[in-house]
């Protein structure tokens, strides 16, 4: 991967990969620094993510690991930080997504995670379970258990379902 | 929430808010970055060859000089630690590293953790100790990463993380990362090493 290939994934992949780990890690700032770093260690490595075949899947899983790190998370951030000066004025996020991302850091980390692989990267079951190093039946059941408690923890909230439901029969 | 489909459309859209807050750096930053990381493990490896020339020279200056004839390598630090001068960072770098077995590692009092270092030299890929040992006293905060000493998982750790596992001999090989103010910011299991 010469500079031109790595600026061009780069830009074709950055703010996507931002997203998933938001969603993942529910902090922005930190999904944004694990996210960097990564980066950087992906064109430290680029031959062998050149062999790799999947440097997308590579550079989250990367920002994954070091996210779960606090040590690591607070070393970045401010790393980060004296690199990038102070925060952009950033609106606050909508109320939905507070209680979303509320919702996910309440269900334990390898479930958020792979219920984040499954129904926002798109990745099948099969897939999630070679991202994450798990036997499929463990993602299976980590994917329902965390949609379970999902819907628990959202239930009679403005997320739940069910009120969708209401509403839509209301307006008939 | 039960349903796939909604699942699907909140964390989308829970990503995109995320995405529209963030402030990527340029791609050539990340690069330099990346590149600043290679010359960091490079000079590592290099590092070896600098010890090896300043060996040469203390043992050239012992040849002519008179005196009783040097004991073998002592592990013992109060022996050899005139001779430790922490590594400086060529210019550019942001660290100079130091190959060396970390050992006897102590947790003391105020998040310090002690440990011994016995300096080793890279040569062609296996470690070979200079005769240097000398003691440092660190955060016990600093950053480690590990691979073998982690069951050959690649991870970060903290030092105070692995004091159990450095508490005896000299067993494993780490890169010691010195700042320019000769203080250790990292250390990184030297697992290219092949220990004797």
């Amino acid at each position: 991967m010469d500079e031109q290939a790595f600026d061009a994934f780069y830009a074709g992949s950055v703010g996507r990969l931002i997203g998933q780990l938001y969603a993942m890690i529910g902090d922005r700032a930190e999904a944004q620094d694990v996210v960097q770093e990564a980066f950087v260690r992906a064109w430290e490595r680029r031959a062998a993510l050149d062999k790799d075949g999947a440097p997308e899947a590579w550079v989250r899983t990367v920002a994954y690991r070091l996210a779960v790190s606090r040590w690591r998370r607070v070393r970045t951030s401010l790393t980060f930080a004296k690199r990038q000066g102070p925060p952009p004025d950033v609106p606050p996020p909508d109320d939905h997504h507070v209680l979303l991302v509320a919702a996910l850091k309440q269900i334990p980390a390898a479930q958020r995670r792979v219920v984040v692989l499954h129904h926002l990267c798109d990745l099948e079951v099969k897939q999630v379970a070679e991202e994450t190093g798990s036997p499929v039946g463990t993602v299976k059941a980590q994917l329902s258990r965390g949609r379970t408690a999902l819907a628990r923890i959202l239930a009679d909230t403005e997320l739940d379902p069910r009120a969708d439901r209401v509403s839509e029969v209301e307006r008939g | 929430m039960v349903e796939e489909t909604g699942l699907d459309e909140r964390l989308a859209d829970l990503a995109a808010d995320g995405r529209l807050g963030a402030v990527p750096l340029a791609a050539e930053q990340i690069r330099a970055r990346g590149d600043r990381r290679r010359r960091r493990k490079r000079a590592a490896r290099a590092s070896g060859g600098v010890l090896l020339a300043a060996a040469v020279v203390v043992g050239g200056l012992s040849l002519v000089r008179p005196g009783p004839e040097p004991t073998a390598a002592d592990p013992n630090p109060s022996t050899s630690a005139p001779l430790f001068v922490p590594p400086t960072p060529a210019p550019g770098e942001e660290y100079a590293a130091e190959l060396g077995y970390v050992y006897g590692a102590v947790a003391l009092d105020g998040g310090r953790v002690r440990v011994t270092v016995q300096q080793l030299r890279d040569e062609r890929g296996t470690a070979v100790p200079t005769g240097v040992v000398h003691e440092l006293t660190l955060p016990a905060v600093t950053p480690v990463e590990v691979r073998d000493l982690a069951g050959g998982n690649p991870g970060d750790m903290r030092l105070e993380e692995v004091v159990d596992r450095l508490r005896t001999g000299p067993r494993w090989a780490f890169a010691l990362d010195y700042d320019g103010e000769g203080r250790v910011q990292s250390l990184r299991e030297a697992h290219w090493l092949t220990v004797e």
